[in-house]
This record gives C-alpha cells, sequence and structure tokens, in this order.
C-alpha cells in the first residue's frame, strides 16, 4: 500500500509541474502578445500625432507642443471650442476670451483610432461642418 | 563629300552629344518625385494609398476607393500645410494628399 500511495504522490508531483510548466509557458507567449499589441498601438499614436501637426495651423501646433491642446472656431457659428489631447470628452466650448468654460462636447470616429487622428478628425468636422457635427455630438 | 563620308565626318560630333547628354543625366540632381495619395485613418494610425495622376488606371483606381470609402461613411479632406483641410465631396485628382475620416458619433 505504501508502494502505490508513494507512486500515486509522484504522478501527481509530476502532473502538477508538466501543468505549472504549461501554464508558465502560456502567461509567457500572452505577456509577448499584449507586449506586440501595446507596441502597435505606441507606433499608430506617433504617426496619427505626426499626421495630426502637419494638419495644424502654425498657432494650432505651437499651443500643441506648450499645452497638449488647440483651439479652433466652429465654421457655422465662429464661437471657440478647444481640443485637449484624448480620445473622448476631449472638447471644450468656451467664452470669446478664452476663460470660461460653456460645456463640454463629445464625438469621435468610428474605429477605435489614436488620439491624435480622433483629435484631427474633431477639428475638421467643427472647421467645416460645425452645426451637422454638433447635431451628433453628446453635450456634457 | 559622299553621304557615307559625311557620316563618319560627323562621328566625333555625334559621340561628343552623347557623351555631353549623358554627362547631363548623370549631374542632374534627384529629384524627389511625391505621389499624391489618399490617408485612410484607422487603427494603424492611417494607411497610404498612393496614385498616379498621369497614369489613367492608377487615377480611375485612386477614385474607386474614394467613391468606395465616402459610400461607407467616410468624409474626405484634403491637407493642405497651411492648416486648411477643406471637406471635398468629389475626388480632386490634383490633391496632393486627401485624408479619409471614418464616420463620426457621439462619444
Amino acid at each position: 500500500v505504501s508502494d502505490h500511495l508513494i507512486l500515486l504522490g509522484l504522478c501527481v508531483s509530476i502532473l502538477g509541474s508538466c501543468s505549472v510548466f504549461v501554464l508558465t509557458a502560456r502567461l509567457r507567449v500572452h505577456g509577448s502578445h499584449w507586449d506586440a499589441l501595446a507596441g502597435a498601438r505606441d507606433a499608430a499614436n506617433e504617426r496619427a500625432i505626426a499626421l495630426l501637426k502637419t494638419c495644424l495651423t502654425p498657432e494650432q501646433r505651437e499651443d500643441y507642443e506648450k499645452h497638449q491642446f488647440f483651439d479652433v472656431i466652429g465654421s457655422d457659428t465662429g464661437r471657440l471650442y478647444r481640443i485637449k489631447y484624448g480620445t473622448q470628452s476631449n472638447i471644450i466650448e468656451l467664452d470669446k476670451r478664452r476663460r470660461r468654460r460653456i460645456c463640454g462636447w463629445c464625438f469621435l470616429p468610428e474605429g477605435g483610432l489614436a488620439a491624435g487622428d480622433v483629435m484631427l478628425a474633431q477639428k475638421i468636422a467643427l472647421e467645416n461642418n460645425e452645426l451637422e457635427t454638433l447635431a451628433i455630438a453628446n453635450r456634457l | 563629300m559622299s553621304p557615307r563620308g559625311a557620316a563618319l565626318s560627323d562621328l566625333p560630333r555625334i559621340f561628343g552629344q552623347l557623351r555631353s547628354s549623358r554627362g547631363l543625366i548623370e549631374n542632374r540632381p534627384i529629384e524627389e518625385v511625391r505621389m499624391p495619395k489618399l490617408l485612410v485613418m484607422d487603427h494603424t494610425g492611417h494607411s497610404e494609398e498612393a496614385f498616379d495622376p498621369n497614369d489613367i488606371l492608377s487615377l480611375q483606381e485612386a477614385e474607386r476607393r474614394f467613391a468606395e470609402l465616402t459610400t461607407k461613411g467616410f468624409t474626405a479632406a484634403k491637407i493642405a500645410s497651411d492648416g486648411k483641410n477643406p471637406i471635398i465631396r468629389q475626388f480632386d485628382p490634383t490633391a496632393e494628399e486627401i485624408l479619409m475620416i471614418p464616420r463620426l458619433r457621439g462619444g
């Protein structure tokens, strides 16, 4: 009986070691997968920011470099909007003196895009199609 | 002088011209050829789809792609260095870069 118990114990320990080995290997694969995803996301972000900068006016570019935001003027009403770095709830409407927040706006392009692309889409929308854009946006 | 004689006597001149034209080609500064392109926003930042405005097939393909994306709800805007990026409804073969933006939605 004791021999059988020893054998059983041996089998259990071998199985346990195997499962730990498999689990570790899987975690390692998942880890590298996540690292690759994070790398791709960072690269997309860099490309998007580079494209955004080429599409800004000199004043907007200066603001963005200093403060990570830039201001745009609505094409229909002439109202002032500040687009901050981000992908959601990142637009605020300001008074003419750029001091008082009037409200926030949230709209973005479909497809889980990088922040630079989202900000560029928001700028082009407000500078060309302000009212049409605000009609689909959420006011905050 | 016979025609053959004239041809033979012209050889140094002809070779001279060839040499000088080769020199012109070799010494010509390399110009960067920038192809116009569609920039399609996607999860990689954007994809670039270049087209040749002098090639009718390439132009047609770019126009077809433009129509395909705008039908899907994309907005097209011309990229200009002054920071003004006007929205366009029709494919513009003279634009250097056309940005294609996916449909907007409330967040």
